[in-house]
Order: C-alpha cells, then sequence, then structure tokens
C-alpha cells in the first residue's frame, strides 16, 4: 500500500479517491496513526504551502479539506481505539461582532489537517462563549479571528477575559486588521499571517514545536 | 522618546514636490504627508497591513520596523521604502512620495458626469436655487440647479476630506466610533468642504449665497450618519445595523453651516444594513419600478449594492465586495485618476492598453484590471480557477505580443500590461487575481440569492443597469467573462452613470419625487445576507471564474 497516491489524492482535493485509498490502506493492516501522520498531515502541509505561494485558493483548500474530512472519518474509530493523541486541542472563533468565517475556517482546516482536535464557536462568539468552551474542553490554546477593525476591541477584551480566568490559557490572533504590534499590545501570544502560520505558531505555543 | 523639554517642530521634505512640512516629533509619516494635503491612499487604516502607503526616504530612513519587514522585499528596505503609517518621526527627513500620489495631487479627479438637464415629464414647481450633493467615501459631487428650469447651472467635486482617516466606510466607522471629539471632526471636514463648494458653486453662478434654499444629500448609510453627526459604530458591528433610515428635514446650521445656514437640507431616505440613500436615489433615477419586466440595480464599488425588482419582489442587499474594483490591494492599482489604465484589449494580436486622459500609464484602476483578467482568461493565460499559467504553459495559439508579457519568477507570476512607465513596470499579479476573484464572487453571490429569494431564474432578467464609478467604466463583456454578473443577462446590461447624484437632483427639483424616494425605501426589502450559509456556499461556489466558452489547459 503507497501512502504517497493517498497523499495525491487529498493534495487534488479528490474526495472519494481519497477516501477509497484511505480505506484500503486501513483494509491492508496499516495503523491509523500511520495514515495519519504519513499521508494525511504531509499531504494537509504541501496544500498549505501550495496556499501560501497563491497557487492554490480558497477553493482548492476547501476541496481538499472535503477530501481530508472525508478520511479523518473513516480514521477516527480506530484512532480512538488505540492511544492516539491529538496534536493539541483548540478552541477557534470569530470575535463578537464580526460575522466573516471564511478566515477562520481555513485555520481551522490547517489545524485539523495537523492532526489537531478544534472546537469552532462559529462567529459573533461573546468572550463568555469561548471561557465556556475553554473550560468544557480542556483546551490550552485559543484562536481568536477577526476581519473588520471595528471588532478590534472586542478581540481584545476576549483576550482579556480569557487572561484574566486563566493566564496560563494561550491565544493566538489572526485576520485582515491584525499585525504583530496588535497582538503585542493586547497581551495575546501569537499572531499568525496566515492559516499555515497559524498552525506553526499554535505547536510553538503549545510547545511541541 | 525622550522628553528634552524641547518641542522643535521636525521638518519633512518631500521631494520633487517642493514642498516642507513642519510637524511634532512622534506622529506618524503618514499623518505628516496627509497634513500637506496629500492624497496617501491606507487601506487599512494606518495599521500597517496592507502597504499602500509605502513612500521612499531619500534621506534620514529610520529602521525597518516588523511591518516594514513584512511587505517590503530586502532590496526595497535597502532602497529607503517605509511604510510611511509605521514611521513615526523623531527626526528631520526627506521623503518622496509614489509618482501616483504626486499626479494626484495636481490633476483634478475625475467626475461621473451626466446629463445637465433632467429626464422628467413634470414641470418644476420651486423658484430660487437648490444644490443636489453625492457624498461618495472618496469624492463628493455638489450640484447647483435653478430649480423654477430644472437646469443644472453648476457641478463642483471634491476628494472626501475623510479619506484621511481611511479610505474605506470601515475604517471611518473606527475612527468615528473613538470619541465625540473624532466624530464631530469627520462631520466637520466634510461641512467645511461642503460650505466652500457651495460658495464657489454660487459666485461661479453669479446668484447670491442666500438664494439657495434647498439642499438634498445622498450617499452610502455610514456617509448618511456622518454628515448628521451620527455614530455609525452599529453599522460596524454585527448585525451591521444603521441608527437611522430616514430623517426629517433640517436647517443647515445644524450641521454647523455658517453660510447657507437657513438652507433646508433634506437627506434622503436608506434602505437597512448598509444599502443606503445613494442606492434609493439611483433606483429612482432609473425608474426601475416602473419598467416592464425584471430588473436588477447594481452599484459596485468597494461595497457592491444589488437590488431586485420585479412586480412580485422589491429586494436589495449590500456585500463587502472587497477593494479591488477601486483598483485597491492591487499591486500597481490606482484610483482612477490620469495615467490609470481603463481598457486592456486585444487588437490584431497586440495588447491595447487606454488611459485616462490618455497620459502615461502609472498604474491600474478597476476597469482596466477586469479587463485584463478577461483578456487573459478568454486566452487561456488565466485558469478558471484563478491561477496564471506559466511562461511555459501558454497555449500555442496566443500571440507573440502577448506571450512575452507572461512572467514568472521568485515572487510568482504576472502579466506585464506596460513596461518602464515613470513608475515602473504596470502588472496584474497572481494576488492581484485572488483579490478579484474576492471582490466579483460576493456580488455574484448577492445576485444568486436575490433571485432565489424571487423565485426566478437569471434568465427572467430583462435589465441589469450598472451604476457607480467603477461599475460604468466597465465593459459590459468583462463583467460577464469574470462572471460578476450571470451569463444569461448578456446584451441587457446598461451602464448608467452616477444615479445618485441623479437621483438627489430629481429630488431637490421635484419634491413629489423625494417623496417617491421616501417611499421607495420602505418598498424596499432589505435581505441580509452575512448571516446565511447559503450566502457563504454561493461566495465560495463563486471564487473560480467561469468555464463557458474558455479552455482549460
Amino acid at each position: 500500500m503507497n501512502l504517497g497516491d493517498l497523499k495525491q489524492r487529498l493534495i487534488e482535493g479528490d474526495a472519494p479517491g481519497t477516501a477509497a485509498l484511505a480505506k484500503e490502506a486501513l483494509d491492508s493492516g496499516l495503523p491509523a496513526q500511520k495514515i495519519l501522520n504519513e499521508a494525511l498531515i504531509p499531504g494537509m502541509s504541501v496544500v498549505g504551502d501550495l496556499f501560501e505561494k497563491n497557487e492554490y485558493f480558497v477553493p482548492e483548500l476547501l476541496l481538499a479539506a472535503r477530501a481530508m474530512y472525508g478520511a479523518l472519518d473513516l480514521l477516527r474509530p480506530k484512532l480512538t481505539e488505540g492511544d492516539y493523541q491529538p496534536t493539541g486541542k483548540a478552541v477557534v472563533g470569530t470575535v463578537q461582532g464580526d460575522l466573516h468565517d471564511i478566515g477562520k475556517k481555513l485555520v481551522m482546516i490547517m489545524l485539523e489537517g495537523n492532526g489537531f482536535e478544534v472546537v469552532d464557536l462559529g462567529t459573533d462568539v461573546a468572550p463568555e462563549k469561548f471561557l465556556e468552551a475553554v473550560k468544557e474542553s480542556g483546551s490550552r490554546l485559543v484562536g481568536l479571528s477577526a476581519l473588520l477593525t471595528t471588532t478590534l476591541p472586542a478581540m481584545e477584551r476576549t483576550v482579556r477575559a480569557l487572561k484574566e480566568v486563566d493566564s496560563s490559557v494561550k491565544v493566538m490572533i489572526g485576520g485582515a486588521p491584525v499585525t504583530q504590534a496588535f497582538a503585542d499590545s493586547i497581551g495575546a501570544d501569537g499572531y499568525g499571517r496566515d492559516a499555515s502560520a497559524a498552525v506553526a505558531l499554535a505547536r510553538q505555543l503549545l510547545g511541541n514545536a | 522618546m525622550p522628553d528634552d523639554g524641547k518641542h522643535e517642530p521636525l521638518h519633512v521634505a518631500l521631494e520633487g514636490l517642493g514642498l516642507e512640512v513642519q510637524v511634532v516629533s512622534g506622529i506618524s509619516l503618514l499623518d505628516a504627508v496627509r497634513s500637506a494635503g496629500l492624497a496617501l491612499d491606507s487601506e487599512c487604516g494606518g495599521r500597517g497591513t496592507c502597504g499602500e502607503c509605502r513612500v521612499r526616504f531619500v534621506q534620514g530612513a529610520p529602521r525597518p520596523t516588523v511591518e516594514d519587514a513584512a511587505l517590503l522585499s530586502q532590496e526595497e528596505l535597502d532602497d529607503g521604502w517605509r511604510l510611511a503609517c509605521q514611521t513615526f518621526l523623531t527626526a528631520d527627513c526627506r521623503i518622496a512620495l509614489p509618482q501616483r500620489v504626486a499626479h494626484a495631487r495636481r490633476r483634478k479627479i475625475r467626475i461621473l458626469t451626466d446629463a445637465a438637464g433632467l429626464p422628467t415629464t413634470g414641470r418644476p414647481t420651486l423658484s430660487g436655487y437648490g444644490i443636489a450633493v453625492d457624498v461618495g467615501t472618496t469624492t463628493v459631487v455638489c450640484y447647483l440647479m435653478d430649480l423654477a428650469r430644472g437646469l443644472q447651472i453648476g457641478v463642483a467635486s471634491f476628494a472626501n476630506p475623510q479619506s484621511a482617516f481611511g479610505p474605506d466606510v470601515i475604517s471611518r466607522i473606527t475612527y468615528a466610533h473613538r470619541g465625540p471629539a473624532e466624530l464631530r471632526e469627520l462631520q466637520r471636514r466634510l461641512v467645511s468642504h461642503l460650505e466652500k463648494n457651495f460658495a464657489a458653486l454660487c459666485k461661479g453662478a453669479g446668484i447670491a449665497l442666500d438664494s439657495v434654499s434647498r439642499v438634498t444629500a445622498v450617499g452610502n448609510m455610514t456617509m448618511m450618519h456622518l454628515l448628521r453627526g451620527v455614530d455609525p459604530w452599529p453599522l460596524g458591528v454585527a448585525p451591521y445595523e444603521p441608527v437611522f433610515l430616514e430623517l426629517p428635514p433640517f436647517p443647515a446650521r445644524e450641521l454647523g453651516f455658517k453660510r447657507f445656514a437657513g438652507a433646508e437640507i433634506h437627506v434622503l431616505p436608506g434602505v437597512g444594513g448598509h444599502v443606503g440613500s445613494d442606492v434609493v436615489a439611483g433606483v429612482m433615477a432609473v425608474d426601475l419600478t416602473r419598467r416592464p419586466g425584471i430588473s436588477l440595480y447594481m452599484d459596485l464599488g468597494t461595497n457592491g449594492e444589488v437590488v431586485l425588482c420585479s412586480r412580485k419582489a422589491l429586494a436589495g442587499a449590500s456585500c463587502a465586495a472587497g477593494p479591488a474594483f477601486e483598483g485597491v490591494h492591487i499591486h500597481s492599482g490606482m484610483s482612477a485618476f490620469p495615467g490609470a489604465i481603463e481598457r486592456v484589449e486585444e487588437e490584431d494580436g497586440r495588447l491595447q492598453i487606454d488611459t485616462i486622459g490618455d497620459a502615461d500609464a502609472l498604474g491600474l484602476c478597476g476597469s482596466g484590471l477586469v479587463d485584463a483578467v478577461a483578456l487573459l482568461l478568454r486566452r487561456g493565460l488565466l485558469r478558471p480557477s484563478g491561477r496564471l499559467v506559466a511562461p511555459q504553459q501558454v497555449p500555442a495559439d496566443v500571440p507573440d505580443d502577448l506571450r512575452r508579457r507572461v512572467e514568472e519568477d521568485a515572487t510568482g507570476r504576472r502579466f506585464l500590461l506596460s513596461r518602464d512607465g515613470s513608475r515602473g513596470d504596470v502588472v496584474v499579479t497572481q494576488r492581484d487575481i485572488r483579490e478579484v476573484q474576492l471582490a466579483k464572487a460576493p456580488v455574484r453571490a448577492t445576485i444568486d440569492l436575490l433571485l432565489t429569494g424571487a423565485h426566478l431564474k437569471p434568465e427572467a432578467i430583462d435589465d441589469v443597469f450598472v451604476a457607480g464609478g467603477f461599475g460604468s467604466a466597465a465593459r459590459s463583456e468583462s463583467l460577464l467573462a469574470l462572471g460578476v454578473v450571470p451569463e444569461e443577462v448578456r446584451g441587457r446590461i446598461h451602464a448608467v452613470g452616477n444615479t445618485a447624484g441623479l437621483g438627489a437632483k430629481l429630488a431637490l427639483v421635484y419634491p413629489e419625487r423625494l417623496a417617491e424616494a421616501h417611499g421607495l425605501a420602505r418598498q424596499i426589502r432589505h435581505v441580509e445576507l452575512v448571516l446565511r450559509e447559503d450566502f457563504r456556499q454561493a461566495f465560495a461556489a463563486h471564487i473560480p471564474f467561469p468555464r463557458d466558452g474558455h479552455r482549460e489547459s
């Protein structure tokens, strides 16, 4: 069983092909963990690179994501049977007052494509919702997104609320109007320029770079 | 900054313009340049993320900031390029501005022309003089009208002075919300320019200032709020609702007018969300609701607004179209000033470009950009996915003049439109194409959802009226090629120019048209799209370009 083919199907966004090869790999006795680590994660990382280089755009990334989720659905039962540990856990959402979700969605896809377990709170998320989700999921990492400059104050409020309750929770932020300087000024732990950068940042913040 | 007790002003010399400004230490270079009356763009509102405000230091370049390093190449940094918004001045310096800024200062802004007379059947019933005002986010136009004859006797336009606080409505909303002083400042700047231009119009026409008795004003929802001095903050956060839709008429003195203080101002009503009175005025001006069949009215700019009118439905929606159609966030992009490439086509296998004012090509405005993208699609140099082909992938039948313009280097792929202008090469980059995709997808998704909501198919549309600066300048062929509008409306697209201004004039001269505008604003059902999952899906589905009639290589 050649995992390179599976990886290639994923990069090309071929959902049926990806699912078929993932099933074949499982049937041939390969551990789910190995399939994840050696085909899906490296495949999504190639997709991330292509996106960063402007070769891939939102539609290609969404297609690859669909293929990835299809394969993950097949692997998940096997993963939970074993002693599988996700790369990390994260809570993500677009801050209060902002209804734009595409940037956050791309970050979520890249995180999940890198073995993270992600709780997506959607858009227009109040600070309390983030607090609740952190408590419930036990996640030590929160990702905040904003597209409008008008909602940057909500981002600041959310960071403050999270840090007040537990200063060890790591918060990373991103979105068109966000800069490193802004991240520093509101006490966020990091800023990611794009979805790929967010993954590297998430690993670093959770100390498993 | 160390406080040495002295407050010596700093000197900023602007190379090539013979200008020097004195500023206080610690202000941003962007603010310094703007204080000289120069319109340096900042798409991101001075946050250091867009790179629009880059300037070159001839002397006294500071150390690059993190933002500089992120947006400028090492070569550019070495040449002294910095982001003006991220440079906080602590010493004298000498800087050179990008060519387009220097040019924009010297030339008049082009305004959309429309007929001086008014298309109407009724007879004017008012007397004296009035002024119709179209408050655009970028440009403000004032029309002096002889009310008794229904004739335009003067027109004046100026760049919206609020642009110094951000180019788009969101950045203005952000600024206005900082506090009452900032809100008042935005209003005051606009009003003082209006007053000056009103006076100049009267002087030009040889009429007394106090003979102006009536003023109508149209604008997008944010401009309406800022004109009246109302904090537009609710428009900037979900669910993006205005504070008011209609206002009773009020005397100009309430806005701070000293002259014209007694003139009665009528702000035309808006529909809801970001669909403001400019749309209502436009819909009225083109008589959308009096037409047989099914029509679409579209105003394309940074915000796209679409109104669908059928016998059963009258619905309007707005979407953030992204700034690409205004030439913003585009590598060689610029506003529709002289020197902007406004048309791109192929003639006998050669690339033909037309610039505004037949000047040397300085950059590319929205209409030139969509023309270029349409040409690339047609020739298979751009795939429907939005990916430019590599030089070695150019299809065999592409003429040499086009072929040699396909370039690729470490920074990516691009298409060359004009080499070595006074501002360097004018190109369309891969990134620009992505910006265009993000601008056109929401507009098309908006059209689709309005149609779906009315249970209509695109082929049912009889007429499409395209208004606004970009919308009127763009060729319908290009709008179709990019999929901004559905293929089914081919042959039914009409560019109608500045219909918002026309509507303001009609409402000025004919009180019954003003009443009609109020009726329309209530009739048009506002459809909020951003919350809807089907909008997100339609948006994603329309990011690629149409495949019909184009080859996939």
